[in-house]
């Protein structure tokens, strides 16, 4: 499944349904929709809300795909680079409340995933999520 | 998809925020408009997420948010009914230290026990 969307924070129910849609035809447990879900939400709003430094309308690309028992999620951007890879992982010892803000979607997606990769192509974010279906058997 | 706010007084200084639906980017911004008029007169507040099934980090910055607002002066704010999504979210995040969160009813009622005991008259 590939669709684009808008940076616009309305977008991301469609977002939820093409999810949901792909999760069904795929016969993706709930548990594993929901954190791809989850996932996208995280990296699409803080591409949304942080990408750009103009007002401008941008298009973001997302793909999903099933491989040999591996959900991947391909994200591409025309944002500021950002590579969610060097985000520092946050202080979990410390109470949230005394936690930079930021950095806790980054954080939820890194646990979430099995795996990400991330380059800078161009102008481009490249954002690659990787997630095994196999936990659910 | 959407997000249900229904707030209800308990004691004077207590709000009961009873929640249904999604607690995500879109939604969140929505409740913490709402949660600023309500902490304008609240001390503690008590989230009901028995109907949310799904909570991202927009959703728990803006709990983290009263709680901070309302630690400030003396208050606090808890969490009742984490369906099993959200309490993943809650466990992975570790906000579990900062933010009372209920094991069954009668932890709750003791809050709002406490809640209405608390309130000043």
């Amino acid at each position: 499944v590939e669709f684009t969307l808008k940076n616009d924070l309305a977008e991301l129910d469609r977002v939820t349904q093409r999810v949901n849609e792909f999760g069904t035809r795929q016969r993706l447990g709930p548990q594993l929709l929901h954190d791809l879900d989850l996932a996208l939400e995280e990296i699409l709003a803080n591409i949304i809300s942080h990408g750009y430094t103009d007002i401008c309308e941008h298009e973001i690309r997302v793909r999903l795909s099933v491989h040999s028992g591996e959900v991947r999620i391909d994200v591409e951007d025309d944002g500021q680079p950002f590579n969610p890879l060097d985000a520092p992982a946050p202080d979990t010892a410390k109470p949230l409340a005394e936690r930079p803000v930021g950095g806790l979607g980054i954080h939820l997606v890194r646990q979430l995933m099995d795996g990400l990769e991330y380059k800078r192509q161009g102008d481009r974010n490249l954002l690659t999520m990787k997630k095994t279906t196999m936990r659910e058997l | 998809m959407g997000l249900e706010i229904e707030v209800t007084e308990v004691g004077r200084g207590g709000r009961f925020v009873g929640l249904r639906g999604r607690l995500d980017a879109q939604t969140a911004p929505i409740l913490d408009q709402r949660l600023d008029e309500v902490l304008e007169s609240a001390t503690a507040l008590l989230f009901d997420l028995a109907g949310v099934e799904y909570i991202s980090s927009a959703g728990i910055r803006v709990m983290v948010k009263a709680r901070k607002a309302l630690e400030a002066r003396g208050g606090g704010v808890a969490i009742a009914h984490a369906q099993p999504p959200v309490r993943r979210v809650l466990d992975i995040l570790k906000a579990l230290p900062s933010i009372d969160i209920f094991a069954d009813d009668a932890e709750m009622d003791a809050y709002i026990e406490r809640m209405q005991r608390q309130a000043p008259s």
